[in-house]
């Protein structure tokens, strides 16, 4: 919306003004201040009519283009002030000045005038309109006129009388009527005949400025003093006569009109000399109807109203009784018989009768009656009746023309309305429970029932068949609260002081409607049933509407018309609008055509800001479209109005931001959204306004807005972004490659040290099968009849055998120790039987050498001992065979002594073995016992043997707790000193009886489990027990998992349990035998493995297997390990 | 054709044990080359190698060293998933196991 005003151009968004000023250091500005007239041409232009000469305004941008217009020299000061503006049918500009007018054109960009006449008038022409003949009136202060296009000018046109006049505007209605608003009133014209007819407007005044219609058939006169008109063309009257009142915020603010706009809701923007006022004559929903205007009027203070047969509405004021007529331009004062003049008539009611009579019954002064058709009012008062005067409520029977039923304080009364008869009725008498007769509000139901408010209850009464009823709530709701009773749809409702109440005349139910129901306050004044069934009711400044069916309340607030309702004040018409009394005069409207604003608003953006501060968009807010900012603009907001100016504080909003809250967010009344910290990027913000009956704009406001991001946050950074990880994570996958392969070399190495050892394992193993053979012969060999010499060979063929055995073992010895599962055993053993084994085996050897090989064990060492003879015996040929190997001439001698003299401590035993041999150079004798070592290996290519024996006699001597020490001279001799602990073993029968095996004791009463699951295995290994010992049981298992059940359902002293099985394997059995409750789990297992490697042994012990046995199996080694791991078994006796 | 050293050895010279082993191993060891042949061909790897691994203790027991060593080639052939090996050595152990049956 556009204002021009003396004070410049101004835009309206409905809330807001927006001045647009001149400004003499800048051309883009009007060009005055004052600015007579804004139009929009057919191109969407806006043209802008200052005194400073025309203007064009970009309406994207806001500024002005100024063009010089002509100037004729004349008019003084007026000579560049343009009154008005006008746009012909064939698209030109029209100007009205001082001199007469100019059309611009555009194309060669100059001005065209027409003079009046004669050219020392000024004119002053102020309107134009083009006649559908293509003529063009000019309204000049010299009258109508006509431009004229062969010289230029325009000439005055025939006018009824020489009075002096002015014309001020020309106005074509919607039914193309021409109107003329003259100095002298306001004329008609007729085109075809170019005559004009003079239109009365009464009393009014007739110095007219400007016209306007709205809506169609309603002329708005503006008057240059005294206010505006309404003028029904049809009827040719002024309807209402608007002046401007202090009292009356919404009346008009001035009685001196400018200016009058229609847009295109129909509102009727008054332009006046102290600013501007609007109203909409075809949008009031509630039209009100007052006496007299202006406010705080007793004759407007409207308390009770009927409808006669005309149509008329009689209304009892407190300043008398008026009579509105449609068709008068004011209501007619009414004065009873008796009354001189118009005064408050207290306790009042009206009725009419079936003959169209009007009944009025004033408390204490009587009952009259008015005949319409004669004009006549006679009072109807008789008998008793005339005693009585405490008349509250009159109606009409419904059913009975001639009857009147009127409520008194006395009772209720029957009147015949011809006859003037009364019938009394007392409700007290009905109900014992009634103290008194009076009775109040009355109501009829279709059915003749009389509704009867009597004191704190209702009662029903039927006047044909006599039925009574009493109906009260014990919250007394609907008796002495009572305001109104209105009957609709089956039902009672009762208005009262605490809300609605619908009675069910047939159950006595009621229902209440409060605040909870939806009415804005529950002291209501007057109800009223509409045609619809809808229920309406009034309180305070609030109308309010239940509709029965969905028991919803629609709220209207009227405080701006009705101001405040009163008490019991409503009337139904006969065209089934009703009416409600006010303060203020009455409201009446269509209750079943409640007028709706379907005309969907516009929205429009007005401002936008960045931390509070309004942003330059560059062109006017309502034109943005898009908007950029910068990430650093962390707070922004939208400014938008909905331009639609009928009731702006009714207007809605809502918005959403999409991209950041895709839902519409709902704003109320708030123009503005405000944003902050959104992420850069593209974000599309829509903004939205409904009207107050609900319809949302057709076209939402939609602005791009786009967040420029930081760099960090920009495509090329990205780019870099993800080359630089690119490169770190090729590096990171090259560095796994790497790290892969170094894992894969490794695994393969170890599997390599796997197959070694297997190797090694699988290898001595070949070797020693055949040796056995060797040795096993050779045996045989020696049992046989052999003369010395024979037996000599025989022996030494057993102790190479021997030795190259114990090579083999060395080095399965040395895995071990490599691998720490070296063990120990402990058994009674003969001292000198080992140093007698050790000669045998070394004695040949010696004498090979030309050597002495001389024993001797000091007298004093304890024969029997405890401890491993096998390792004793293992290391001492080490040392021997070393002494042999590298001893040529002379002698080695073997000593055993011992250090202590007691014999219960551990005995620690010194065996010597010195030789006199080549000896071992001083720097090479701490080399001497590391694995592989041989002292000048090249010079002595005779030396044999594997290089292990020295480093595995250390490892055996430490690990049994002892220590091994060496002493040489080269050339002269070596000595090797071991130092062992030992226990003194008790002295024992030597006479054990058979079938013990070697060293160890005979066994009995064993219950054995054997885990193998093939058969040979199982019965060489049952045969083999049962040999050595005695009364054995042995049951056999096919697989670990049979072993584990054999073990919970018996105990057992020993499991033999082979390795590899199907099904379940022995490492598995024995950790799940492990994992068993005690007895159970505390058997002794020996495995039986055909792979004697460490790493099976490992296995094998790290499942918990006490001991490991190779395959084949060898017998001794199997009894002693039986023996060892079941002491329990008691020794034979 | 097989040495009863060993047996005689464990079971000190009793030669009703030696035997009553042999007897045992006359019907058995035939059921296992069958179930050896068949594991590996059903590629059943594991069992395969358990068979072998027994196969080749007991070829110990009766002295043929020669062919616990080719028990062994199949018991690793089973442990690297080789179809191939066993195939060609099977014709060999089960001629000479047929020998020894018969000389038992």
């Amino acid at each position: 919306m556009w204002f021009g005003t003396l004070g410049g151009l101004a835009k309206y968004d409905g809330y807001k003004f927006t001045n647009y000023l001149y400004d003499s250091r800048d051309s883009s500005t009007p060009a005055s201040l004052a600015v007579n007239k804004i139009l929009e041409d057919r191109q969407g232009r806006y043209w802008v009519a200052t005194d400073q000469g025309l203007n064009r305004m970009e309406r994207r941008t806001g500024k002005f283009t100024r063009y010089a217009m002509l100037a004729s020299g004349q008019c003084g000061q007026h000579r560049t002030v343009i009154r008005n503006l006008y746009e012909d049918r064939s698209g030109r500009l029209w100007l009205a000045t001082c001199t007469g007018v100019q059309y611009f054109d555009e194309q060669r960009n100059r001005f065209v005038s027409f003079m009046a006449g004669a050219p020392s008038e000024d004119c002053h022409a102020s309107a134009m309109l083009e006649l559908d003949d293509g003529m063009l009136l000019v309204g000049t202060r010299c009258g109508l006129m006509q431009v004229r296009w062969n010289d230029t000018s325009l000439v005055r046109m025939e006018w009824p009388g020489n009075a002096p006049y002015q014309i001020n505007d020309l106005f074509r209605d919607a039914a193309g009527q021409l109107w003329i608003a003259a100095s002298n009133g306001l004329w008609k014209m007729n085109a075809n005949a170019r005559s004009v007819q003079k239109m009365s407007l009464g009393a009014y005044a007739s110095d007219l400025q400007v016209l306007q219609e709205t809506p169609r058939g309603i002329l708005w006169i503006g008057t240059t003093s005294d206010g505006l008109l309404q003028y029904d063309i049809r009827k040719g009257i002024v309807t209402h006569h608007f002046v401007y009142r202090p009292d009356d915020p919404d009346g008009i603010n001035n009685n001196i009109i400018y200016s009058l706009y229609t847009d295109r809701l129909g509102n009727l923007w008054i332009g006046t000399y102290n600013g501007i006022s609007k109203t909409n004559p075809s949008r009031q929903r509630f039209q009100l109807v007052q006496t007299e205007p202006g406010l705080h009027n007793p004759k407007n203070y409207i308390r009770q109203m009927v409808q006669d047969d005309k149509g008329r509405i009689w209304t009892n004021t407190i300043q008398g009784i008026y009579i509105h007529d449609a068709e008068k331009p004011a209501p007619e004062l009414f004065l009873l018989p008796g009354q001189t003049k118009p005064e408050h008539l207290g306790v009042f009611h009206f009725c009419k009768d079936a003959a169209g009579r009007i009944w009025m019954a004033a408390a204490q002064r009587g009952l009259f009656v008015h005949d319409p058709l004669q004009g006549v009012t006679t009072q109807a008062d008789a008998g008793d009746l005339l005693q009585t005067k405490a008349y509250n409520k009159i109606i009409a029977d419904a059913k009975h023309p001639d009857r009147i039923w009127i409520t008194t304080n006395r009772g209720l009364c029957m009147l015949h309305t011809k006859t003037l008869d009364t019938a009394w009725l007392y409700p007290a008498q009905w109900f014992p429970d009634l103290t008194s007769n009076a009775v109040t509000f009355i109501v009829q139901a279709p059915d003749e029932t009389l509704w009867l408010r009597c004191g704190r209850y209702l009662c029903s009464f039927h006047p044909r068949t006599g039925q009574k009823r009493l109906y009260a709530r014990p919250d007394n709701l609907i008796g002495p609260t009572v305001r109104g009773l209105v009957w609709a749809g089956e039902a009672l409702w009762i208005c009262s002081i605490e809300g609605i109440i619908r009675l069910d005349p047939a159950s006595g139910q009621t229902k209440h409607y409060g605040l909870a129901a939806g009415l804005p306050r529950v002291d209501l004044a007057a109800i009223a049933a509409a045609p619809d069934g809808g229920i309406w009711v009034t309180c305070l400044n609030y109308l309010s509407h239940l509709d029965p069916a969905t028991e919803k309340i629609a709220n209207y607030d009227l405080v701006r018309t009705a101001k405040e309702f009163n008490i019991a004040s409503t009337l139904q018409t006969k065209d089934g609008r009703l009416l409600f009394g006010s303060i203020n005069g009455f409201i009446h409207f269509d209750p079943t055509h409640i007028l709706k604003d379907t005309v969907a608003p516009r929205i429009a953006l007005t401002g936008f800001s960045v931390l509070n501060q309004p942003l330059p968009l560059g062109i006017e807010p309502e034109f943005a479209r898009q908007i950029s900012i910068s990430y650093t603009d962390k707070v922004f907001a939208f400014q938008f109005a909905g331009l639609h100016f009928s009731a702006p504080e009714h207007l809605r909003y809502r918005y959403k931001m999409d991209g950041f809250d895709n839902k519409w967010q709902d704003a109320g009344a708030r123009r503005e959204a405000t944003y902050t910290n959104l992420r850069p990027g593209k974000y599309r913000f829509m903004a939205d306004v409904a009207n107050e009956d609900g319809v949302w704009s057709d076209n939402p406001l939609v602005v791009e807005v786009e967040i420029a991001p930081p760099y960090w946050q920009s495509w090329w950074f990205y780019l870099l972004l993800l080359m630089v990880c690119g490169s770190i994570g090729y590096a990171v996958v090259r560095n796994r490659i790497y790290a892969r392969r170094l894992a894969r070399e490794k695994e393969l190495a170890e599997r390599n040290a796997r197959y070694k050892s297997r190797f090694l394992a699988n290898m001595s193993h070949e070797i020693r099968t055949p040796m056995n053979a060797i040795i096993g012969i050779n045996k045989l060999l020696l049992d046989t009849a052999l003369d010395e010499k024979q037996r000599q060979y025989a022996q030494a063929i057993e102790q190479s055998g021997e030795s190259l055995l114990w090579i083999i073992n060395d080095i399965l010895d040395q895995a071990k120790i490599e691998s720490g599962k070296y063990s120990f055993i402990e058994r009674p053993f003969e001292l000198d039987v080992q140093m007698e084994q050790l000669r045998t085996l070394f004695l040949h050897k010696a004498k090979e050498n030309n050597v002495e090989f001389l024993i001797h064990i000091e007298p004093r060492v304890p024969n029997r001992l405890l401890g491993d003879p096998l390792r004793l015996q293992q290391v001492l040929s080490n040392l021997v065979s070393n002494a042999v190997k590298f001893t040529h001439n002379g002698a080695i001698r073997v000593s055993v002594s011992t250090m202590e003299h007691h014999t219960t401590a551990p005995l620690r035993l010194c065996f010597r073995v010195e030789d006199t041999g080549i000896g071992i150079p001083e720097d090479k004798l701490d080399l001497i016992f590391e694995s592989f070592e041989q002292v000048e290996e090249a010079q002595h290519s005779s030396f044999q043997g594997t290089g292990l024996g020295l480093s595995i006699a250390r490892q055996m001597v430490v690990q049994q707790g002892g220590s091994i020490n060496v002493g040489s001279v080269p050339g002269k001799g070596t000595v090797f000193t071991v130092i062992l602990p030992f226990q003194i073993a008790p002295e024992q029968d030597t006479s054990t009886s058979a079938p013990a095996a070697s060293g160890t004791a005979a066994m009995r009463n064993l219950k054995v489990l054997l885990v193998e699951d093939n058969f040979l295995n199982q019965m060489l290994a049952t045969e083999l027990l049962k040999k050595y010992v005695e009364n054995v049981d042995v049951d056999a298992a096919k697989n670990g998992l049979v072993a584990t059940e054999k073990i919970r359902q018996k105990p057992y002293d020993l499991v033999l349990m082979d390795v590899k099985m199907p099904v379940m394997d022995g490492i598995e059995a024995t950790r799940l035998i492990r994992s068993m409750d005690a007895p159970a789990r505390d058997v002794p297992i020996i495995a039986l493995t055909a792979n004697a490697v460490p790493e099976e042994l490992a296995l094998c012990i790290q499942a918990g297997m006490n001991d490991c046995i190779a395959k084949p199996i060898n017998s001794d080694e199997l009894i002693e390990k039986i023996h060892r791991f079941t002491p329990k078994t008691p020794l034979d006796v | 054709m097989f040495d009863p050293t060993y047996l005689k050895q464990i079971f000190g010279g009793d030669e009703k044990l030696v035997a009553r082993f042999l007897e045992l191993f006359r019907t058995e060891m035939p059921r296992q080359i069958a179930a050896l042949e068949q594991f590996f061909n059903a590629g059943d790897w594991e069992n395969a190698h358990v068979m072998a691994h027994t196969i080749k203790g007991q070829m110990r027991y009766i002295g043929r060293e020669d062919l616990a060593l080719l028990a062994q080639a199949m018991e690793n052939a089973a442990e690297m998933r080789d179809a191939k090996t066993p195939a060609a050595h099977f014709p060999e152990l089960k001629a000479s196991i047929h020998a020894i049956l018969n000389a038992i």
